[in-house]
This record gives C-alpha cells, structure tokens and sequence, in this order.
C-alpha cells in the first residue's frame, strides 16, 4: 500500500470531513494537512473536490461555515458541525462500518 | 432541511458575493500551501507554484463548488439556451423560415381570435353581472309566404305586455336598437349612435353615471314626449366630441334637429349591449315618429316603437319560464308584431346578453364569416405546425452524430431532450413575437374587413386576453412541434449513429414525416380549393352587368325633416316640380364643370330606386308582375342614360321636347318590352300609370337595357322611365358621369352644387357610384383575399415542406443510390425512383384534400355564388397546381440524387 495513493470512494470524502470536524472547527487547508497527517499520506484530497465537498455539506447543512482568523493572522473560512452533522455523522460512520464488515467478510472469504 | 434551502437561496442571491467568498477561501488556502512549501526550505517562487500545482484548476474547485449548491440547473438553462441560439443561427435558412411559418399561423389564429373575443366572448363592457342577463327573441311568420323567421324585437306594446306578465319572478327593460342620428347643426354636425331606453335601463344593467345623473321617471312619460328631451352621453363621445369637459351638463345639443339637453354621462366603457356601440342615450317617449303614411307608421301608431327586450331573472326562474310567459302573451293577440297577422305560431325564445350568440335562422355574415375564419386560421395553424415539426424532425436528424458524440460523453438524456426543446421553443417564442406584430396588424384589417360598423371603445385588437392566448398558443406549439422530434434524435442507437450518417432514416421515422407532409399538402388543397371557389363567386359577382357604369358615377341627393326630426317625404312631392326644375339647373351647371363628362336629374339614384306603381296597358288590364312585384319607376332627366351608361336598345330617349304639355311618353327596359308585349313591336305602345286607377296613355318611345334595382345579386325586375318634366316623381337626386380618375372632382362639386341649391334641406347626401354598391361584393372579396392568402401561405409552406422531405431522404440514401450508380441504373432512373415516390405521397395527400373538400363543401356552400361548393373545375385545377409544384419541389433533389458520384457516395464513410 505504501506509495500508492488512494482514489476516495464516493461519499467517503463527506464522512472524512465530517469526521474531522468532531473535533473541533477548523478551515479547509487545515482540513487537508490533517487528511495528509491522519493517512500518513496514503489519502492526498484533491482540493477540487474538497472544497465542492464542503460547500456541499453546508447545503445540506450539516456543517455551518464563518469567517474567522488564522494562526498567522489571515482571514480564513472555518467550518464546524452542526447538531444534524453530528446525527449525520453517526449515521455514515455506522452504515461505513457495517459496509467495510460486508467487504471484509468477502475478501476474507475463501 | 430548512437550512439547506436558506443556504442554497442565499447561494442564488448572493450568487457574486459567494464567488468571491470562495475565491478568498481558495486563495488563503493557495497562501497557507505555500507558506508550508516555504518552511520546508523552497524558495517563495517555487513554494507558489508548487502550492498552485498541487491545487489544480482553480477553475475547476469553483465550478464543482458551485454545483454543490444545487444551481446547476440554471446554469444549465442558461448553457441550453445560449446552445440553442447557437445551433438557430448556424441554420439560419431553416429558422428564418419556421419562425415566418409560425408568425404567419399564430399571427393568423390571433387576430381571429380577437375577433372571435368580440363577437362571441366579450360581455359588454360595465354591465354588472352580463350572464344573468336574456334576450328575448321571437320567431314566427311572414304572411306573405308563411317563411320562419326569428326577431330580436317586439313592438313596444308587447313589451310592455310581456314586462307586466313576467314581473313577479323577473324584471325586464326595453330599448331601440342603437342607429345614427346627426348630432349638431350642418356644418359642425356628425352623426352618432343613439339608442332610446325605457327608464330603469341603466339601472337594470348596473351602470352608475359617471358625471350627473340618469332619466327621472317624469323624463320618460310616452304621453308626454316633450318633457322627455333629455340625453346621456357615452364616456368616450364626452372625451372625444366634448373634451371631457366638466361643465357639459345642462348644455343643450342638437340631435336629430330636436333639442336635448345633457343631464349625464354613463360610466366609463359602458357603450350599450350590441356590437353597434352606442354613443347616447334618449328616454323612450322621445322617439320620433316615422314617416307619415304608410303601414310602418301604421303599425307604430298602434304598437309603438320596436324594443329589444332585456330580461334579468330572479333566482329559481328559468329561461323556460320566461319564454312561455312571453310566448302566451304574444299568442293572447296583443300587438306582438304587426308586421304580422294576430299570430298563434309565434314563440318567444331566449338568449344570451350577447346578441351574436342568440337563436338565428340566417346568421349575420361577420358571425358567418367568423366562424369560417376560426377554421380556416386553425388549418393554417396545422399546416404550420406539421411544417415545423418536419423541419425540427430534419434538423434532429442531421444532428444525430452531433447528438450521439454528446450522449457518448455522458450528457444524460433528459438534458438532450431539454436542449432540443428549448430551440423548438426559442423557434416558437421568436415565431410567437413576430406573429404578436401580425396579429396587430392582421386584427384591424380583418375588423375593417368584417366589421366595419363596430366602434371597438372596449380596447385595441390586442389585449391581455390575446397575450395570454397567443403565449399560451404559442408555448403550446413550440413544445408540440419540438417534442417528437427531440425525443427521436435523443434515442439515437450509438453506435449506428456515429459509424455513419448514411443507411438510416427507417421506417418508423420516414413514417411520420411523409404523415406530415401527407396532412400539409392535402390541408392546402383544403384552402385552395376554397380560394378557387371564393375566386369563380367574386368574378360571378362582379361579371354581372348592372345596366349602369357604376365606376364613373358620382351622384347625391337631397332630403327634408319635418320639424320634429322626422324624415319628410311629403314634402319632396309636394315640391316637386320645383326640385325637379332646380335639379335639372344644379345638373346642367355640373356638366360644365371640369372632371365632369355629363350630368342628369332624376327621381332616385341608379341601384337606390325602389318606387312600385301599378301599371295598365291599353285595354285597361295590370300588367303582369314579375315574382309578385309591380314594376318600378323614376323619373328621369334626358341625359339620364348617356350619364349612367345605361344602353338604349330601340327608339330614342327622351329630349327637352318631353315637356309638361307635350304628348307623355315613357321609355321601357327590355323585359318589360318582352312580357308587356310579346311578339309585337314595344315601340309606340301605350302604358297607363295607376293613379289608383288607370290614367290616359304614356306611348312608348324607348327600350334600354335591364338595370338592376338595389342589388348586385337579385332577381328580374322592370323598371319604367319617365320624363321628369312631365312626371318629377320628388325628384331629388342629380348623377354626374366622371371623367376617368376625376370621381373626387364631381363628388365634391356634387356637393358644393347642391348646398347652394337647396340651403333649406339637409346636408346632401353624396356618393360615388363604386361606394354605393362596393359592400355587396365584400362577403366574396373577403373570401377571397382570406382563402387566397391563407392558401397560397400553406402552398408555399407544403412546397418547402415537399422539398426538404424529398431532399433528405435523398441525402440519407446517397449510399443506396451509388450502390445503384455502380451496378448499372443510369441517371434518369434514379431520378424518376426519387420523383415516382414523392409522386405518390403529393397524389394520397391531394386526394385526402380533395375528399375533405368535397366533405366539408357545404359550409361554405352558402357564402358562394354561381359556383357548386363541388366545382370540378376548381377540384382539378388545384389537384394539378398541387401535383405541379410537389413535384417541382421535390426536382431538384432528384436531380441531386441523380448526379450522385457512385465512387465517393460508397466511399464517403
């Protein structure tokens, strides 16, 4: 796996931000340093899908967007989750877990 | 949920400020790449470009951002449109035309509409609830001849009779049917429309005054007509003959030469209940009586003036109710209807407030005409659309690989369909404008065609009404002609379609473009064959020789009104030496004025006599009638037949010898020298006037040829002439014969003349020979111009219809035709395999003309003249014009198709 990236599955990259945003608000590049950081590399989001992913989310509204300040004092959009984003989440992050179990089951499967 | 939608609506608001926003987003996220890149040791150049690498296209991120807020679909409408106005303009040829054949459809459909919505749909305007309100009619017999027929009025004492009867569950009001009346003196005089109403006839309708007030009951007494010299204007006369001037009331004008004074002025649109429009209103007691003498005045002595009656029913009373309490009234001998006998056949009826809707056994000829019109316009339509359909079904599948490579590239199907659709709508849309400009312009030339006596106050042609139809109509056709179309060419099978434009254009498609043009080419035989009749009627009609040269007359004639407004017969023949010898000098001095060949007095004007006398010959026996009519006759001056054209067959005319106190004489027409004295020489016989009874011998001196009498169409008649010197007759008329192109010289002389010679009568009346009887040949010339534009329009139509099938399906089978190039057919059999099968196409659509021709005959069949609505001659010409130009149209692709070069057709793929 090491070197190769990895195309995301449709929908993933919603969950992934969803995901990342539990943790508290942040902006969009520092959504993808930490996509970078958590995968060790492995995931390398296309920042043209990022930001449609966000904007998406935000019209389902599942996270709220505002205007806020970076670390290095720039005005930056920061994104946070809202109560349906965080019922959402629990949501995909199940149907995610019983979809890996299915294929897990396959692969494993002689 | 409700967020999402607050978020995706400020996206559309804000659809610049989100732009921006996210650009901002986009260019701190560039910025803080960078930054990044640069701590870990690049230099800024390189950090920046390696930053803009690794984010793409920031084209692309704001795009697909975009989407994410669900505006897609505008953009994609607005991308749809800009296409579809693309792919319009690069086949301008094939737009330009669809839209005029559109325009031209729509355009026609509109404006008849407009006309439809005044005759037919349009209650008149103010009157408060205009469905609750009946007419009454009465349909009964003529004595004479027991024929049927239906009345819109009822002598006044009927209604009066019928009102007292019915008033316990309706009320009812009465007035005369609007005509003119001169308003003012001679000279800054006009004539307007008057209508004289019984007292509660504003208030039945729910009319308020806009200004004053209505009749007071002591205004509308019948037994006191002098206090009832009182008038309403229309809101428009005020604006336009008064300036809307607020101090109008209490002012006195002259109506009729009687005295009214101005007491109000209706509201605002309110112009009466009939299409006439009415200009003023009067009470009832002020009618004038008619002339004195004869049965009318009779009859009006005893049943008063003759009343349209309104009925308003209560609530629970029915029509039915109405009309058998009417019917028993006027079955209870009162004076329903003196014209005929104490009746116990007539029946009263009812109809709507709208009189062209009422019961009719002959309907006017606007509503005839009207009605043949909405049919005629919805064929033109058909035709239009079947053209328009053919032509997007071509363009479709000449965009078939276009559309194809599209569908390959994933565009989804229902997208295809909308961009298709949205050039068949832009195609109809602009139609739709332009058709907006005909209908403006079609409109009036049809109501100045139709009807001219209309005011039209209640709006122009186009109305909101018209605007929202045309829209709607015009909608309607786009998406109908645009979506067969659309959705063949976006169910293309790929890989066929991309391979090769070449073997396709089966059968199911072919199918329906041949229907098209099946039911193209046999609607316009449809509208030919009715131009061809409407063609033969008019030159019928006009082929009928009137005796007189109409088209150089130009002729007048003066008249009295007693004191109390009324026409004043008698006095004419009181005076009627003295007119006839002022008369003989007013002609004498036109015929020596420049533009005027020749001038004559006589008694009436040529085609307006109408002066029945008894007639006896020698031995004292009546001549014989001819149809049950006694001859006419007139007096006239000598120079009387040079003037107007009429031939002298035998004998001489008369001359200034034919003096009072010379021997009578009398010129006959040639049916009367045939029925009077079969055989035997006409001259010299001898004719005795009835005076009742008859008087000495008048010799005859001449035979002219038959003049008609009133009509352009009517049956044999005779008609005597006598010298007006010997006979005057109340001569009061004068006819001049123009030189050619001087008919507006001699009307006005006429004119001048004839203020000067008679300052005591009436402005004179004057008109030119060509006016007097022009609306007689109207109803054919209307045929006429109406199936011959609309015909030769879906002619041209169906021809490029023809074509550009022909043409195409020559295009799709170039390969089939080089196939048959290579393998030995020679040049003239292509050609006559293309041409034999658009031969048989134009021969099924112009016989399914003829048939429906031949089927739908009879309604027009009333409106022709001397011509069967099955004219073979017709049927044949316009089968072989049709044949012709099929086949001319569909020539030049078979030629085409002909020359095809086998070499590069089998190796055009």
């Amino acid at each position: 796996m090491s070197g190769r990236k990895l195309d995301l599955l449709q929908g993933t990259l919603d969950l992934i931000v969803l995901k990342l945003l539990r943790a508290g608000r942040a902006n969009g590049w520092q959504l993808t340093q930490s996509i970078q950081a958590t995968t060790r590399g492995v995931l390398d989001v296309n920042y043209g899908s990022l930001y449609p992913a966000l904007r998406r989310l935000e019209a389902r509204g599942l996270v709220k967007a505002e205007w806020g300040v970076s670390e290095n004092n720039r005005r930056a959009r920061y994104y946070e989750l809202t109560a349906t984003g965080r019922k959402q989440l629990a949501v995909e992050r199940d149907a995610w877990e019983r979809f890996a179990a299915a294929l897990g089951a396959i692969l494993e499967a002689e | 949920m409700l967020r999402g939608w607050l978020v995706r609506l400020r996206g559309l608001v804000a659809a610049r400020q989100e732009r921006r926003e996210l650009e901002e987003e986009l260019r701190y996220h560039l910025d803080a790449e960078t930054e990044r890149n640069m701590a870990a040791g690049m230099a800024e150049e390189e950090a920046r470009t390696a930053a803009r690498r690794a984010m793409g296209d920031l084209l692309v991120a704001r795009e697909r951002a975009r989407e994410a807020y669900g505006w897609t679909w505008l953009d994609h409408l607005g991308q749809d449109l800009r296409s579809a106005v693309r792919g319009l303009l690069r086949d301008r040829g094939v737009s330009a035309f669809v839209i005029v054949t559109l325009a031209l459809g729509l355009g026609a459909t509109a404006a008849v509409f407009s006309l439809a919505d005044q005759l037919f749909l349009r209650p008149p305007e103010g009157v408060v609830n205009p469905g609750g309100v009946r007419r009454l009619y009465m349909r009964t017999h003529f004595t004479q001849d027991q024929s049927p027929v239906i009345q819109p009025w009822v002598w006044c004492a009927a209604a009066t009779a019928v009102d007292s009867a019915i008033a316990p569950r309706a009320r009812t009001t009465e007035y005369v049917a609007p005509d003119t009346v001169l308003m003012g003196r001679a000279g800054a005089s006009g004539y307007v429309n008057a209508s004289y109403v019984s007292l509660g006839y504003f208030r039945f309708l729910g009319i308020r005054a806009a200004w004053g007030r209505f009749f007071a009951a002591d205004e509308n007494r019948m037994d006191r007509p002098e206090d009832a010299h009182v008038a309403v204007l229309s809101y428009a006369l005020w604006q336009q003959r008064f300036g809307g001037d607020s101090t109008i009331l209490g002012r006195v004008v002259e109506l009729g030469h009687r005295e009214f004074t101005i007491i109000g002025v209706a509201q605002r649109g309110f112009s009466g209940t009939d299409l006439d429009a009415a200009d003023v209103w009067m009470p009832l007691a002020s009618v004038p009586p008619p002339p004195a003498g004869g049965e009318w005045y009779r009859n009006w002595r005893a049943g008063g003036p003759r009343l349209v009656l309104l009925v308003r029913a209560d609530t629970g009373t029915s029509d039915a109710w109405i009309a058998a309490v009417a019917t028993a009234v006027y079955r209870r001998g009162e004076k329903a209807n003196v014209d005929v006998e104490p009746d116990t056949t007539a029946t009263a009826l009812t109809g709507p407030i709208l009189a062209s809707l009422g019961p009719s056994l002959t309907p006017a000829p606007d509503v005839a005409i009207t009605w043949r019109l909405i049919g005629v316009a919805l064929i033109v339509l058909l035709v239009a659309c079947a053209n328009v359909a053919n032509l997007l079904l071509l363009r479709g599948v000449k965009r078939r690989r276009e559309i194809a490579v599209r569908s390959a590239l994933g565009i989804p199907r229902g997208r295809l369909i909308r961009q298709l659709l949205a050039e068949s709508v832009l195609l109809a849309a602009a139609g739709g404008v332009a058709a907006l400009l005909m209908a403006l312009w079609a409109g009036r030339v049809l109501r100045a065609m139709l009807l001219p006596t209309v005011h039209w106050a209640s709006g122009g042609v186009l109305d909101h009404r018209l605007f929202v139809f045309g829209g709607a109509l015009t909608l309607a056709v786009g998406v109908a002609a645009g979506v067969a179309p659309a959705l063949r060419a976006s169910r293309p099978d790929l890989t066929e379609a991309l391979k090769s434009g070449a073997r396709n254009g089966g059968g199911a498609r072919s199918r329906l473009r041949t229907g098209l043009m099946l039911t193209q080419v046999s609607l316009s035989v449809l509208l030919l064959v009715g131009a061809g009749l409407f063609v033969r009627s008019l030159r019928n009609v006009r082929g009928i020789d009137l005796g007189y040269e109409m088209n150089r007359l130009a002729m007048g004639y003066v008249l009295w009104l007693t004191p109390d407004g009324a026409y004043d017969g008698a006095y004419a023949w009181k005076h009627s030496r003295a007119i006839g010898e002022t008369m003989t000098q007013v002609a004498a001095r036109l015929s020596r004025q420049p533009g005027v060949e020749s001038a004559a007095a006589a008694s009436y004007m040529p085609m307006r006599g109408y002066a029945m006398m008894r007639w006896f010959l020698e031995d004292g026996r009546a001549v014989p009638r001819l149809a049950n009519y006694d001859p006419d006759a007139m007096s006239v001056a000598p120079g009387y037949f040079r003037t107007t054209g009429l031939k002298l067959l035998r004998g001489r005319t008369f001359d200034d010898g034919d003096r009072k106190g010379a021997p009578a004489v009398v010129i006959v027409d040639e049916t009367a020298a045939r029925l009077y004295w079969p055989g035997k020489d006409p001259l010299g016989q001898c004719l005795r006037p009835g005076l009742p009874t008859p008087s000495s011998c008048m010799t005859v001196v001449g035979v002219t040829e038959d003049a008609h009498l009133q009509n352009v169409i009517e049956a044999p008649r005779v008609e005597i002439y006598m010298p007006l010197a010997q006979f005057p007759m109340g001569a009061a008329s004068v006819i001049a014969r123009a030189a050619p192109g001087e008919i507006g010289t001699a009307t006005a002389a006429i004119r001048r003349a004839l203020r000067e010679a008679f300052p005591d009568a009436e402005p004179p009346y004057v008109t030119t020979g060509a006016d007097l009887i022009g609306g007689q040949y109207r109803p054919w010339e209307t045929g006429t111009a109406l199936f011959g534009v609309l015909g030769l329009l879906a002619l041209l139509v169906a021809a490029v219809g023809v074509y550009s099938v022909v043409a195409y399906s020559v295009s799709q089978r170039t390969h089939e035709m080089g196939v048959r190039m290579a393998l030995g057919a020679r040049m003239r059999e292509v050609a006559a395999l293309v041409l034999g099968r658009s031969l048989v196409v134009l021969t099924a659509g112009v016989l399914m003309g003829v048939g429906l021709a031949l089927a739908l005959g009879r309604l027009v069949a009333s409106l022709l003249y001397g011509v069967s609505a099955h004219d073979p001659l017709v049927m044949v010409t316009v089968a072989l014009v049709l044949l012709a130009v099929g086949l001319l149209a569909s020539v030049v692709p078979a030629w085409r198709a002909a020359r095809v070069d086998p070499v590069k057709a089998l190796g055009v793929e």
